[in-house]
C-alpha cells in the first residue's frame, strides 16, 4: 500500500526530458517544492497514490517511462484547481498538459508528423497536402458549370465518390496510427502505472462506467477555478458527435441510394428533414461549446484556464475553423451565393481533412489516451477511497 | 540639538529597546498603540527559548521600566507624523482618551456596575470583558481603560459613581504631544495573518479550527477557558489534535515567506496539549520543520513521543463531519497517500505579518514582505528591531533590539 518513495530507488535523472517538458508547457515545474497542495485540492484526485504532485517530483528527475506510461496524467482534465492553489506558482496543471502535448507525440509515432503538429511552421505543409489533393479531385472530378447550376448543390463540385477517395484511405492511415499509438499506450500503462488492484477488473464494464462518466462529465463538473469547462466541453463533445454522426449518416444515404436498396432523401437535405436537424443542432452547440472555450482562453481570463502552448491553439482554432466553415458553406448556400459558398465549402473540406487525419498526432487523440486510461485506470479501481483516521 | 530616541511599539522589541538605550543614559519616548505593554509576547501562554510564562520575563522589562526615569511610557498612542532628518527629527503623537486616569487602582468596582460588554481583543474575541475593563492580570500600566465604542457615556456613568478614587473621567479627550527627537527606532511588531483569508481551510466557519494565536490563549491561565485546551463548540477535551503548518506562509497567495517561528511554537502547542491530556494525539501536517541552532533539541524530544504525529504534506482542505470535528486532508508524502484525520481541534500555524504591510511605516521604507528595511537606513536615523524587521522569535528580537538601541544612541551622538 504504502508507495515505493519510502523505499530505497536509485534514479537516473533525465536532463534532456526535463527540458522537454518545459518547453511543452510546464516550464514552471522547477518552482515546485512537494508540498502536496496541489494533490488535494484537486476534486478528483484519488485517494490513493494521488496526483499531480507524484508527477512533478517525477518532471523534476525526467522520469519519462514514469511520466508517460500513467493514467493519473490523463485521469487529469486540466481544471486548474491546482495551479490556482499553489503556493510555490508552480503550475502543476501546466505540467500535466505538458505532459500530454509529449504523449501525443511519443505514441502516435511518425515522428516528422510530431515536428509538423509541434511548430506553427508545419501548418502549412499539413495544409498543403488537403489543399492539393481536394483541390486535385474538384478539378478532376467535379461536373461541369458547377458553379452556375441551380440550386447549389456541393457534390456538383466534390462528388460523394471524390470525397470518400480523398478521406477514405486518409482516415484509414490516421485509424491505424491512433491504434498503433493506443497499443504503445497500453504497454507503457501496464508496465508504469502504479496504485493498481490486482487482479484487474473487466474490461467491458470499466468501458461502460468510463462512457458514462463522459457523458455526463462526471469529472469536469468538479472542476472550481474553470467551471465554464464543463458546459462548453460539453456542448462542444455533443455538437461534434452529433456533426460526425449527420456526415455518416448522409454517406450511409447516398451508398443506399447508389447501391438501389430503396429511395431515401438525396443531399441536400430540406431543412425539416431529421437528420439535418441533427447536423444543425449539432452545428450550433459545437460553435457554442468552442467560442465559450475560446472567450475563456484567449480572453482576460485566460491565465487561470492555464498556459496556452501551440498543440492548444492549433486543435481549437483547426476545430473552431472546421464548424464555421460548415456553418458557413450552409449558410451562403441556402442563400444562393454560389461563388461564395462553394470556396468556404472548399475550405471546410481542407479543414475536415486537416482535423481528423492529423487527429492522432495532435491534441484531437486526447479523446482515444483519455478514454484508454480512464478505463485502465478503472480495471484497476483506481479511485477506491481511503479511509478517515 | 538633542539625542532623545523615538521608539514606536511597546512590545518586546520595543520596550528592549527603550530600556537599552534609556540605560544608556538617552531619554526615551516609547509610543504604544494599546492600552498596555507587552504587545504580542504579553499575550502568549508560554514562550521560547525557555518556555516560561511572559510574566516571567516580561516582569523583569517592566520593573526596569518603572525604575527608569529617563522612558517616558505613552499608551493609547500613535506617532502620526515625523518630519526632519536624523539628528533633529520632530514627532507628532496622539494619545487618544483612556477615559481612567493614574489614579485608578484596578480595584475592579467598576466592572461590577458596568452595564454593557465588549469582544475582548487581547483575548482574540474569544471572551469578553466590560465596556470598563483591564486589559489583562499583567497589565503595564495596571489600570483600567474604557472602549468608548460601546461604552454608554455620561448618560450611564454607573462607573464613574462607584470609583472610589475619581479615576474616571469620561470626558477626558485627545491629546497631541510634540517631541524632538534625534533617531526613531520602529518596533511595530507584527499581527497574526488573517486565517479566513485561506479559503479552503474553514477558519471562521468550522468552530474547532482555530489559530495559533488562539491556542495561546486557551493555553493561558489568563485566557477565556482558564488555561484548559478545550474544544470550541462543546467545550469538551480534545482527543485529538492537528497542527496545520505554513497556514499562509510559504504561500505566494498569501505571505510569501517563512514565518520562521511556527514550526517550534506547533510543537509547543503539542507539548500543551500532550501535557494536559496523556491519551490525546496530536498530528502535525508540516511542508518541512525548521527548527534552527538549539532548537533541534525541542523538535528531537517532540519526535520522541509515540503520541506526536509528524505528517509530511500541506494540509489543503477541512471539513467539519456531524460530530462537529474537523476532517484534516493532506498528502501524506512519505507514508503515501491522502490522509484524512478527524480532528476534536486544529490549529493554524498562521504566520507573522508585519504591522508596517498594513500601516505604513513614518519615513521608513518596506520591503515587498511588508518588513521594515534596516539597511541603508540606520544611517538616516531610522532603525527598526523586533518582527517589524523580519519574521524573528523573541530571543532574535530582543538582541536585534538590543542593537538597535545602540544604533540610535549612534545617531545622537555622530553627526
Amino acid at each position: 500500500m504504502a508507495m515505493t518513495e519510502a523505499q530505497t530507488l536509485t534514479i537516473q535523472p533525465d536532463p534532456a526530458f526535463v527540458k522537454c517538458i518545459m518547453e511543452n508547457g510546464g516550464e514552471t515545474l522547477k518552482k515546485c517544492f512537494q508540498c502536496g497542495n496541489c494533490s488535494v485540492v484537486c476534486n478528483i484526485s484519488p485517494d490513493v497514490s494521488p496526483f499531480p504532485r507524484k508527477e512533478m517530483v517525477w518532471a523534476q528527475w525526467g522520469l519519462s517511462d514514469k511520466l508517460l506510461g500513467n493514467a493519473d496524467v490523463w485521469i487529469c482534465h486540466g481544471c486548474a484547481d491546482c495551479t490556482t492553489h499553489c503556493p510555490r506558482g508552480a503550475k502543476p496543471g501546466d505540467v500535466m498538459a505538458a505532459l500530454r502535448n509529449i504523449s501525443f507525440r511519443r505514441f502516435a509515432g511518425f515522428d516528422f508528423m510530431g515536428d509538423l503538429l509541434a511548430r506553427p511552421v508545419g501548418l502549412f505543409w499539413l495544409l498543403l497536402v488537403p489543399i492539393v489533393w481536394i483541390g486535385g479531385m474538384v478539378a478532376v472530378a467535379s461536373r461541369q458549370g458547377f458553379m452556375s447550376m441551380k440550386p447549389i448543390v456541393f457534390s456538383n463540385m466534390m462528388p460523394v465518390p471524390a470525397i470518400d477517395a480523398v478521406f477514405l484511405p486518409a482516415v484509414g492511415l490516421a485509424v491505424v496510427s491512433a491504434l498503433l499509438g493506443l497499443a504503445r499506450f497500453w504497454r507503457e500503462l501496464k508496465a508504469n502505472s502504479p496504485g493498481l488492484a490486482t487482479p484487474p477488473g473487466s474490461i467491458i464494464s470499466a468501458a461502460f462506467a468510463v462512457i458514462k462518466g463522459i457523458a455526463l462529465h462526471e469529472k469536469m463538473g468538479k472542476c472550481q477555478t474553470n467551471s465554464y469547462r464543463f458546459s462548453s466541453h460539453l456542448m462542444t463533445m455533443y455538437g461534434f458527435f452529433a456533426l460526425m454522426a449527420t456526415t455518416g449518416l448522409v454517406a450511409l444515404m447516398y451508398w443506399i441510394n447508389k447501391l438501389g436498396l430503396g429511395p431515401v432523401s438525396a443531399t441536400p437535405l430540406a431543412l425539416s428533414h431529421p437528420v439535418k436537424i441533427l447536423g444543425n443542432i449539432g452545428a450550433l452547440l459545437a460553435v457554442t461549446g468552442v467560442t465559450m472555450i475560446v472567450a475563456r482562453r484567449y480572453g482576460q481570463d485566460g491565465e487561470k484556464t492555464g498556459s496556452l502552448v501551440y498543440y492548444d491553439s492549433h486543435f481549437i482554432f483547426i476545430l473552431y475553423g472546421t464548424i464555421l466553415t460548415g456553418i458557413g458553406a450552409e449558410t451562403l448556400r441556402l442563400l444562393g451565393l454560389a461563388a461564395p459558398a462553394f470556396g468556404i465549402y472548399y475550405v471546410h473540406l481542407v479543414l475536415v481533412f486537416t482535423l481528423l487525419v492529423y487527429a492522432p498526432f495532435s491534441k484531437f487523440s486526447h479523446i482515444m489516451y483519455r478514454f484508454v486510461a480512464m478505463t485502465y485506470a478503472r480495471m484497476g479501481k483506481r479511485e477506491r477511497p481511503g479511509g478517515v483516521d | 540639538m538633542n539625542d532623545n530616541i523615538l521608539v514606536i511599539g511597546g512590545g518586546v522589541a520595543g520596550v528592549t529597546a527603550a530600556l537599552e538605550a534609556a540605560e544608556m543614559g538617552r531619554k526615551v519616548i516609547l509610543v504604544e498603540r494599546e492600552p498596555y505593554l507587552g504587545g504580542r509576547v504579553i499575550r502568549m501562554a508560554k514562550y521560547f527559548p525557555k518556555l516560561c510564562p511572559p510574566g516571567c520575563g516580561m516582569e523583569i522589562n517592566f520593573r526596569r521600566l518603572r525604575a527608569n526615569p529617563r522612558v517616558t511610557v505613552m499608551v493609547d498612542s500613535e506617532a502620526v507624523s515625523i518630519t526632519g532628518a536624523k539628528g533633529e527629527f520632530s514627532a507628532t503623537i496622539k494619545t487618544k482618551p483612556r477615559y481612567v486616569n493614574e489614579k485608578c487602582t484596578a480595584c475592579g468596582d467598576c466592572e461590577k456596575v458596568c452595564p454593557v460588554e465588549r469582544s475582548d481583543s487581547f483575548n482574540y474575541g474569544m471572551k469578553k470583558t466590560k465596556a470598563v475593563y483591564l486589559p489583562d492580570a499583567l497589565a503595564m500600566p495596571f489600570r483600567h481603560a474604557i472602549d468608548m465604542d460601546v461604552c454608554k457615556g455620561p448618560e450611564c456613568g454607573e462607573c464613574v459613581k462607584v470609583c472610589k478614587y475619581e479615576a474616571i473621567d469620561l470626558a477626558m479627550e485627545e491629546k497631541t504631544t510634540s517631541v524632538d527627537i534625534s533617531a526613531v527606532v520602529h518596533a511595530t511588531g507584527w499581527k497574526p495573518y488573517d486565517a479566513s483569508k485561506i479559503e479552503n481551510l474553514g477558519y471562521g466557519q468550522i468552530k474547532n479550527v482555530i489559530s495559533n494565536v488562539e491556542m495561546e490563549r486557551l493555553a493561558s491561565v489568563s485566557g477565556p477557558t482558564a488555561g484548559k485546551i478545550l474544544r470550541r463548540d462543546n467545550g469538551e477535551p480534545p482527543k485529538t489534535v492537528a497542527m496545520v503548518q505554513c497556514a499562509g506562509s510559504r504561500d505566494e497567495n498569501h505571505l510569501p515567506y517563512c514565518s520562521s517561528i511556527c514550526c517550534l511554537v506547533s510543537i509547543k502547542h503539542a507539548n500543551y496539549v500532550r501535557e494536559q491530556y496523556p491519551d490525546s494525539e496530536v498530528y502535525v501536517f508540516y511542508i518541512d520543520l525548521r527548527a534552527p541552532g538549539k532548537y533541534e533539541s525541542f523538535y528531537r524530544k517532540a519526535i520522541d513521543d509515540p503520541k506526536i504525529h509528524f505528517i509530511k504534506g500541506k494540509v489543503a482542505r477541512i471539513e467539519e463531519d456531524e460530530r462537529g470535528r474537523a476532517v484534516v486532508t493532506a498528502e501524506d508524502i512519505i507514508g503515501g497517500g491522502k490522509k484524512r484525520v478527524a480532528c476534536d481541534l486544529v490549529v493554524l500555524a498562521t504566520g507573522m505579518e508585519p504591522e508596517s504591510k498594513s500601516t505604513v511605516p513614518l519615513l521608513a521604507k518596506i520591503n515587498s514582505d511588508g518588513f521594515i528595511m534596516e539597511e541603508m537606513q540606520g544611517d538616516a536615523g531610522l532603525i527598526s528591531c523586533g518582527v517589524a524587521s523580519g519574521p524573528f522569535d523573541v530571543t532574535t528580537s530582543t538582541q536585534n533590539s538590543t542593537a538597535a538601541a545602540l544604533k540610535a544612541v549612534q545617531a545622537g551622538v555622530r553627526r
